[in-house]
This record gives structure tokens, sequence and C-alpha cells, in this order.
């Protein structure tokens, strides 16, 4: 691996030098068209149109602040700026001399008459050199069924293939064969670490406060970092810079809230963005009256908030400030005596952002972005406090700039610095005349730095590469009480390290490297290899995901995830680029993999590292997806057939075994059909092989306890996983000013039982010898109708 | 089901200290389970477990050892404390030694009354030794052409301060009593308790194991649940309780590491399940086989409520 790294790094220098010459090789006179594309109707900036001259089809593609910046040699052009779902917009420009050259789009549902000219540019599935990678647009997210009728990114993106669910409702999912902690779920690119409210049933995204959100599962390009198997980079909304908006939904178990405006006209908007649930509410008066009330004193709700703002100072200047704040509270006031537990645990994120233009073909964007996510849990029993706190908080600087040159090649270049604290857990425990706490012991403080430099350029014209380079550093810093155990786990010494003293640095190159090979205009293949660092971690020890999941930074004793993704794809468009189809195949190896001990139980009292085992993990699977985007009917069908595994010296006796994440077969099927004006229906169908777990083979008998024996880990599968949802969207008013719809689901519709969980239930008395073991299967969702009602309102 | 773990879980103030952080969301999520899940018996293909030696093994400050046998077994199946017959093993050769005597363990059958039945079960025990403090003993067991080998220590004795008791918090319950220790802990990590309780002329059920690690060196006062045999009804009321006019007895005993880690593990894998838990393979100390060989350093302190 080290001897692949080197050549790979010294095969990655030499490429830059090849695109040095070849920049500096053009002579003739060029010029540079360069500007936004923004929403015509509420001056949103888009990203990922495409800009473009429509002779030669040379073209750029807007970053994520909507900038494009394309140079031609000097004459005439008909410039096309098209993007899906919008009405491609043509002009014709003399150039001469650079130009700045902002375009507003329409979307095409505000046409009323037939729209004839269909845009030429659609087939960037198939041209650029981009593998794995999907925008989802915020209205195909919003056709899809789900769960409580709740518009969801996190469950849409799981229909993709190559994305698994971690669970039934689940919104934290897995990404060829890697953990949940190898996805990089950015808002407004602010890490969000937790994504799901209510144990991940609900995504933390309320879709109407967002713009635009991309998947990336392979070929993850150098701007972005930190980790091994996913990037999911979604955008807020900037807020309406032309008109007032207020939009909402009223469902089954939530509501939401949406204003967005013009601060001062074309210069200046804002957006503010609520969201609650009523669980509790609704749950209050029935809890004292089922099963005897023993579920009385509960009571759970989540809210969020999303908000930005936006200042344009002039075209070469823009400001953003946006945040997210959303939490989770459990309470429990036992109705029988005075215990109380309160258990609040959710993300914040604060981002302020500028944008800066320093030409023509040099943009740059600056960030200073604050997230936090803790857990806390709080109880109270005559006297006797317990309280425990759990967390991870970063300060994070970046600096990214896109330059480009000419329009062979798109370079990006830039650098990111963050601070991390980490509270893994700590706990205090009060009684009258007692008090500990265990504070000290466990928070810990990193450095994290990486800088990146990529270019996307065209070798010949079939040919076209990106190539990026990012080195990363992490150093655990003080202050730090290190603990030496002996072989008991008993401290026998201490180091004591100061404030920003490092303890442990780690460092890494991860080239990355994506090749496209167009064979016709509909048909490529590609490859890519990416390399990657992992600094910090998620440890699970349960079958699914939880806020009391813990992240953890590198450390002495933890080292830093490596993976290497290889993959390969053939691309092919048909019919003017109204289906698109792939098939990618994938090898993943991961380094330093970190899983609890086989013995593992929690305690408060100890370095959670100290529990930790390491290990190695691999992946392998291929990939098939037919996607239809336009017509009356659109959809897509995918499926996965993937192996997934590890090998832990301390685990499963040094034997290799299946991931928790093994999926052998995954499959969806989504579709989505507009009747008429009125009325749209939806439906999608998945199937996913049984969850792998460890199940015991054997029993014994001690102290006259029933104990289990465990034998081959992950050796069990439960039943397959399928369902089918059903959906429709009834539009009762689409007028200019008020439109309002109401949205049907059936969730799970033919009532499949499936497994989320399997437990063992023991049955009668030891004594009398009539104890009896039966397998229980615990099913979470039956078939679940929902409606939802939805209005906006346009001043 | 599921919210009875959270029940217990939260009725152990003193449990809570070693918090089994698993717990925690299960009440919320058990809430919502509630509405919407559904159970289903299924039949679950397992394969048959290598059969192994199980031992159950004591050794107590003056008193002599004492090891149980068994064997393990496919984990579906009746399970029949009548028929403890097909559990036990035999014939063993079964030694322990202090490195200067070595003891040969007899083979001794009791006969127990269980409510209305009777079983008979056989335990191997020590002829002339007895346990010392501060003392390794090491055990072999020869039976059924395996060998299994382990040792113990029996470490310093760990005393409780005091023992007293507190009214209930709520006043409707006036004939319940919560019991509090207070107790110091030595000024050196690695001390591991173990503790029973016992109400009056009834059985001593174990409680749970801990470490000192979280209170080294600190004198703390918290409250002792009673506890329960684990296959007794739960009842919310009263768990954990001692009533007015009961005596209570406090078996304190100082463990090892090792064997503080099989408790541990074991209390912890059987009060685990659902979404939220994992398989966890108990921490043994014996070499070719599974169970454990503890040594206990016993204290004892009694306490009458009065009525």
């Amino acid at each position: 691996m080290r001897q692949f790294y080197l050549g790979f790094t010294r095969f990655f220098l030499f490429s830059f030098v090849l695109v040095a010459q070849f920049s500096f090789a053009q002579t003739q006179q060029k010029f540079t068209i360069s500007g936004y594309i923004l929403d015509k109707d509420n001056g949103e900036t888009l990203l990922g149109a495409n800009v473009y001259d429509k002779s030669s089809m040379k073209g750029a593609v807007t970053n994520e602040y909507g900038f494009y910046s394309l140079t031609l040699p000097a004459g005439n052009y008909t410039i096309t700026v098209s993007y899906i779902g919008y009405n491609p917009v043509d002009t014709n420009i003399t150039l001469n001399s650079d130009i700045r050259l902002n375009v507003d789009i329409q979307t095409e549902a505000k046409f009323t008459k037939e729209v004839v000219v269909a845009s030429e540019r659609k087939d960037r599935n198939v041209s650029s050199t981009e593998m794995g990678t999907v925008e989802l647009q915020m209205e195909q997210v919003k056709a899809i069924p789900v769960v409580f009728g709740e518009q969801d990114i996190l469950k849409t993106i799981q229909l993709l293939p190559g994305v698994q669910s971690s669970g039934e409702g689940n919104s934290s999912f897995y990404v060829r064969g890697g953990g949940p902690d190898q996805n990089l779920i950015l808002l407004d690119e602010a890490v969000v670490y937790n994504p799901g409210h209510l144990f991940g049933f609900f995504s933390v995204f309320n879709s109407d406060a967002l713009k635009s959100t991309t998947l990336i599962k392979g070929g993850i390009p150098a701007s972005y970092g930190g980790r091994l198997s996913s990037v999911l980079d979604i955008s807020m909304k900037d807020g309406n810079s032309k008109q007032y908006e207020l939009e909402g939904g009223i469902g089954l178990i939530s509501s939401r809230f949406t204003a967005q405006g013009p601060i001062v006209r074309d210069k200046s908007s804002f957006m503010i963005s609520a969201r609650r649930t009523y669980i509790d509410l609704l749950l209050m008066p029935i809890l004292p009256r089922i099963q005897d009330g023993e579920f009385d004193g509960n009571s759970y709700n989540f809210y969020d908030l999303n908000t930005k703002i936006n200042y344009k100072f002039s075209d070469k200047d823009r400001l953003y400030l946006s945040g997210y704040f959303g939490r989770d509270v459990f309470r429990f006031n036992s109705p029988t005596d005075d215990f109380n537990v309160r258990i609040p645990w959710g993300n914040a994120t604060a981002t302020l952002r500028w944008n800066h233009l320093f030409s023509d073909k040099l943009f740059m964007n600056t960030s200073a972005i604050f997230n936090d996510f803790k857990f806390r849990f709080e109880s109270q029993f005559s006297g006797f406090e317990f309280n425990l706190y759990s967390g991870i908080r970063d300060f994070n600087f970046k600096t990214d700039f896109d330059y480009y040159p000419n329009t062979r090649h798109k370079m990006q270049f830039g650098v990111n610095y963050t601070y991390h604290i980490f509270t893994p857990y700590t706990a205090n425990y009060r009684s009258d005349d007692t008090e500990f706490s265990n504070d000290s012991l466990n928070r810990k403080y990193a450095h994290e730095f990486a800088a990146y430099v990529q270019d996307e350029f065209d070798i010949f014209k079939k040919l076209r590469v990106n190539v990026g380079l990012r080195a990363s550093t992490f150093t655990q810093v003080g202050p730090f009480v290190e603990y030496i155990l002996d072989e008991e786990n008993r401290p026998i010494d201490t180091i004591g390290y100061s404030r920003s003293e490092g303890i442990k640095t780690y460092w890494g190159l991860e080239p990355r490297v994506n090749v496209r090979y167009s064979i016709t205009p509909d048909i490529s293949v590609k490859g890519s290899v990416t390399m990657g660092n992992q600094y910090i971690h998620l440890v699970t020890n349960a079958t699914t995901t939880l806020p009391t999941d813990l992240w953890v930074p590198s450390s002495k004793i933890v080292k830093p995830q490596v993976g290497i993704l290889y993959a390969a794809g053939y691309f092919h468009n048909f019919k003017n680029n109204m289906f698109e189809a792939s098939v990618e195949g994938y090898y993943k190896k991961l380094k330093n993999q970190i899983e609890f001990g086989q013995s593992y139980v929690p305690e408060l009292d100890l370095d959670v590292e100290q529990s930790f085992v390491f290990g190695e993990g691999w992946s392998y699977g291929t990939e098939f997806f037919l996607n239809k985007k336009e017509g009356k009917l659109t959809g897509w069908l995918g499926y996965t057939l993937s192996y997934t595994r590890r090998k832990f010296p301390d685990l499963n006796k040094g034997n290799t075994f299946p991931a928790r994440y093994d999926r052998r077969h995954d499959a969806v099927a989504v579709a989505t059909y507009e009747i008429n004006k009125k009325w749209k229906v939806s439906a999608t169908f998945v199937y996913g092989t049984g969850q792998a777990l460890t199940l015991p083979t054997g029993r014994y008998f001690i102290e006259g306890r029933i104990v289990n024996q465990y034998e081959e880990r992950n050796a069990y599968r439960m039943e397959p996983y399928h369902r089918m949802d059903v959906g429709a969207i009834y539009t009762i008013h689409r007028k200019e000013r008020f439109q309002n719809e109401l949205v049907f689901s059936i969730y799970n519709v033919y009532n499949r039982r499936n497994p989320f969980f399997i437990y063992f239930n023991a049955d009668g008395n030891i004594s009398e010898g009539t104890v009896e073991v039966q397998a229980k299967q615990v099913s979470l969702f039956s078939i679940l109708p929902s409606i939802t009602w939805n209005f906006k309102w346009v001043k | 089901m599921l919210f009875e773990y959270l029940n217990q879980a939260v009725k152990k103030p003193g449990q809570i200290l070693m918090v089994r952080s698993k717990l925690l969301p299960i009440a919320a999520v058990s809430c919502l389970l509630s509405f919407y899940s559904c159970t289903t018996n299924i039949t679950v293909d397992l394969p048959d477990p290598k059969e192994q030696i199980v031992i159950e093994g004591y050794i107590e400050q003056d008193a002599a050892p004492y090891v149980l046998l068994t064997r393990n077994s496919p984990f579906f199946g009746n399970i029949d404390l009548n028929d403890v017959e097909q559990y036990l093993v035999h014939d063993a050769i079964v030694t322990v030694t202090d490195g200067i005597a070595t003891d040969t363990l007899k083979e001794t059958c009791l006969t127990v009354t269980a409510g209305d039945r009777t079983f008979t079960v056989c335990f191997y025990v020590a002829q002339n030794m007895k346990g010392a403090l501060n003392t390794r003993y090491d055990l072999r067991v020869e039976a059924e052409g395996k060998v299994l080998t382990a040792s113990a220590v029996i470490p310093d004795l760990l005393a409780l301060d005091s023992l007293y008791y507190e009214p209930h918090d709520n006043t409707d319950a006036d004939s319940l009593v919560q019991l509090v220790a207070k107790y110091t802990d030595p000024d050196t990590f690695g001390n591991y308790i173990r503790f029973y309780t016992q109400r009056n002329s009834e059985s001593m059920y174990p409680a749970f194991a801990f470490d000192d690690r979280f209170f080294n060196g600190e004198t703390l006062t918290f409250p002792i649940q009673r506890a329960e045999d684990p296959d007794a009804d739960y009842d919310a009321d009263t768990y954990g309780y001692f009533w007015k006019g009961d005596t209570a007895i406090v078996k304190w005993t100082a463990i090892t590491k090792a064997t503080y880690d099989f408790w541990n593990t074991l209390d912890y894998e059987t009060n685990s399940g659902g979404p939220f838990g994992s398989a966890t393979v108990i921490k043994s100390n014996v070499t070719g086989g599974l169970g454990i060989w503890g040594g206990y350093a016993a204290f004892y302190d009694t306490l009458y409520i009065p009525k």
C-alpha cells in the first residue's frame, strides 16, 4: 500500500507539471465571460447550472455559490444557460473584452405555453468526470413518500444504489460498506454530527429550508476531506431577494413554517424556517390510559430552526450568515415518586461566509464555521443527582479558491483548519454529602488542518481528468492527563500535558484521480482512485445509531482510519438524455477500523479508548442505475450487489466476519407520475438482504441464571427487508400568489412486518421445568397512512 | 418489556452510577414502539455450540472452596432444573492448590427443595483447605477428556463504614424504607466489589459488581437496592426497598479484576437486548472452558429496621 501510495503521488506530481505546460502553451487572444446564474423568481443562486457556447459545446458549470467563469477566444457566441427543471436561456454576445454576464432563468412550471426548446446540455452524467455523484432536486425529494408524510432528504438518498439505510426508518446511512461516521454531512459547510431526530426516525434537515443536496459516494474531490465513504453537501436557501414568501405545512406529527424575503431588494435577503413535532401534545392525554399507565410520565418532542441572511455588497463581494439549531428533548417524571429524567440532545451550527471575486477567473469563498453536538442526561432521585454529558464542538475556518484559467481547466485549491473539542462522557454524581465528577478524564482537544489543490482538464478531447491532492494533519493537544495503565487497566502513573501542548500528530497525503473517456457523446467510461484519512471516529455498540454514540478523536491509542476506493464505471444516456444508465464497480479497503471489544461494558470511569479494538475492513460491489429524468413519468431503478467484510485480531477469534453493513442485495424502484395539473402520484419499492447480527448459539447456568454463549460474530441474518410506499400530491390551488396542496402517503402499503430487532423471551418457571425460549421479532412500522397540507404564499 | 429495563435502571440510582448508557433512550423509543410496533414469534435456526464445561467456583476466607461443574447446551430447548442432572459433570478430578498444599475436591450431592419440588445438585467441595485473605489459589479440573485451569486470589477485606436506612420519599409508602450504605474506599486504585443482600430468612441474592475508579479513596454514601430472585415478578412499587420490621443483611465482598470482569460482563449481558443491545462475550478466567473461579473477601453487615 505504501509503495502504491508513493507511486501514486509521483504520478500526480507529474500530471501537474503536464497541466502547467498545457496552460502556458496557449497563446491565442482570449476573454472571459463570468457571472452568476440566478432563479428569476426568487433570486436564489443556482449551483450546478450549465453555461456553454452553443456551437462548440464548450462550457462551465456554476459552483456552489452560482458563479461560473468561461474563457473563450474572441468572437461571436450564443451562450446557453441550462439547469434541470428550468427553461434554458440563450444570450448572444460579442466577445472582445472580459464580460460579466449574470443570467436569470425561470422554472419550467411557470410557463403556460408548451416549451419546445429542450435543453441540450443534460449529459453531465456522461460528460463529467464525476462518479457516484447525485444531485437531488428538492422538488424530486418532495414527491417521494416517506414515513408520516415527512419529506426527508436523508430517506431519499437511501433510495440510491450503494446507499443503505442503517435500519427501519433510520436517517443514518451506510455508503459502500463504510460506517455511518464515514459520511461527511455538511449543512452550509458546517459538519452535522448527528443527522437524526428521535433516534434517526426523522432527519434534522427540514426540506423547506433547503436549496440543494449533493451526494458523492465515490471519487470524492480533494476539496472535501476527513471522511472516507461519502459527502452529503446540503445548502440552505439564501432567501428570496425579490419578494416575500411564506411557506409551510401541517402534518400528522409535526408542522413547519418558513418565511423569506428581501431585506433590501436584490441586495439582501433573509430566510427563517422552523419545525416542531407535537408527539408530546398528542400523546399527553393518552399516555396515562394505555397499558395501565406504564408510559405515564414520558414525554418527547423535537424542534429545529434554520435561518440565513445574506448581503450583496457588490458583484464582487457577498456575505452569508446561516445557522441551524435543533433539539430533541425526552422527559420522564415518575408518577409514583420523585424520580425524574430529562434528556436533551441536538446540533447547533453557524456559518459565516464571504464570497469574493478577485477577477473574472478567480473566485474565493472564506468561511468561519461553528458547530456543536451535545447529548445530556439529567436525573434526580430523592436527593441524589446524576448528570451525564457528551458532545463534540468544532471551530472551523476555511478558504477555497476556484480558478478558471481557460476552458480546459477548472482549478480549485484551499485550506481548512478545525479546532475540535471532544467530550466523550462527562459524568457527575451528587448526593447530600458526596460529589464526584470525571470532568477532566475524557475531554480531548485537537487541531485538524488540510490543504488541497485539484484541477479538472481535458488531456485530449475525449479524455478528461480531475486530479487532486489533499494533505492533512491532525494533532491531539493538551490540556490532557494521560493515564498509564497496568495490565489490569489500573492507573499507575499520569502524564500531564499543558494547554496546546502536542500529544500525538498524524498526517497523510490523499491523492485523488477521476478519469473520464468519452466513447461517443452518449457513452463514457470512468475510473477513479480516492485515498482518504479520517481522524475522528464514531463508535457504536448498538445495532442501530443513537445519540449516545460517541465521537472520538485520533490519539496515541486510536490511529486515523485510512481508506482507498477504486471505482470504474460505464455511463450511457439514451433518447436525447432522457434516460441515464450506469454500471459502477468498486473496491474499498479500510484500515484502522474501530469497534468495541467483544466483552465491552460501558464504564463511565474509563477513557472510552481503552475499550476499543482495531482491525481492517474491505468492501466490493457493483451498482446498476437507470434513471428517467424527463417526461410525465420519472424515477429510477437501482440494484447493488456487494460484500463487506471486517477482520479484527481481537474479534471473532481473528477470523474474517461480515460487517453489520454487509448487504448482499439491495434493490430500489422509484416512480413519479404526473397525471394532470392537479394530481401527481408516486411509488417506491425497496428490497435489502437481512441485516447481519450475532445471536447466541449456546447457553449455560451461573448462579441459576441462564447465560448466553456467543460464538461466530454476525453469523446470523435477519429476514430480508422489503417495503412499498405510495403517495399522491393533490394541488388545490396553483396561482401566482397562493399555492396549496395535500400530500397523501401510505408507508408500507402491503403491511410487511420487517425485522427491526430480534430478542429472546424465556417464559415459564425454571424450577418447574416449564421454561421455553422463544425468538421474537419486533417490527416497527406497519401500514401507516398520513396526510399533510402544504401551502405557499408569495407577496 | 423494554420499559422494564428503564424502570430497573432508573429505580437504581446506585446503579446509575455505573450507568448503562444504552438503557437511556429505550423509554422514549418504547413509547413510540408501543403504538406502531408488533412482535411476532419467529423460528431462528442456530447451529449447536461447541460442547464446553462451565466452572462456577468460589473460595472465601475461612471457608472451604467449592466448585459446580456443568455443561453448556444448545440455545433452544426446554430448561428444567429438575433435569439438572443432564447439565452436571460427574467424576471430575478437581484440585485446588495455594502453592503449598493441594486439596482434591470431593463430589458431594445435595437434595435441594424449591417449592414443592426436589432435585439433586452435585458440587465438588474441599476436604481440608480453607480460604485465606491475600492468597492465590490455582484450580485444575479434569473431566470428560478435557482439562480446565484457572487461578483466583482472595484480596484484602473491604468493609462498609455503616449501614442505615431512610424513609421512602413518598410518604404514602410509609411501610417501605431505603437502605443506605456508607463506604470509604482505600486510596489505591483497583478495588473491586460485588455485593449481595438478604431480607430476613429469604435467600441471599447478588446485586451487582463495581470498581472504584470513579471514587478512588473517597467516602461515599449510596442507596443499597434490595436484590431479588432474578425470576421473581417485578413490582415497580416495592422494587429495591426493604420493609419496616425487616432484618437486612449486606454481604460486601472484595474481588479481583478478573472476577469483577466476569460478573460485570455477565450482569450486562443478561440485562441488555433489543435494538440497542449487543452480544457481549462474557469474560471468563477459565482456560479450556467457560465460567469463573473467583476469590471473595467477604464482609457482612446486618441491620434491623424497627417497625
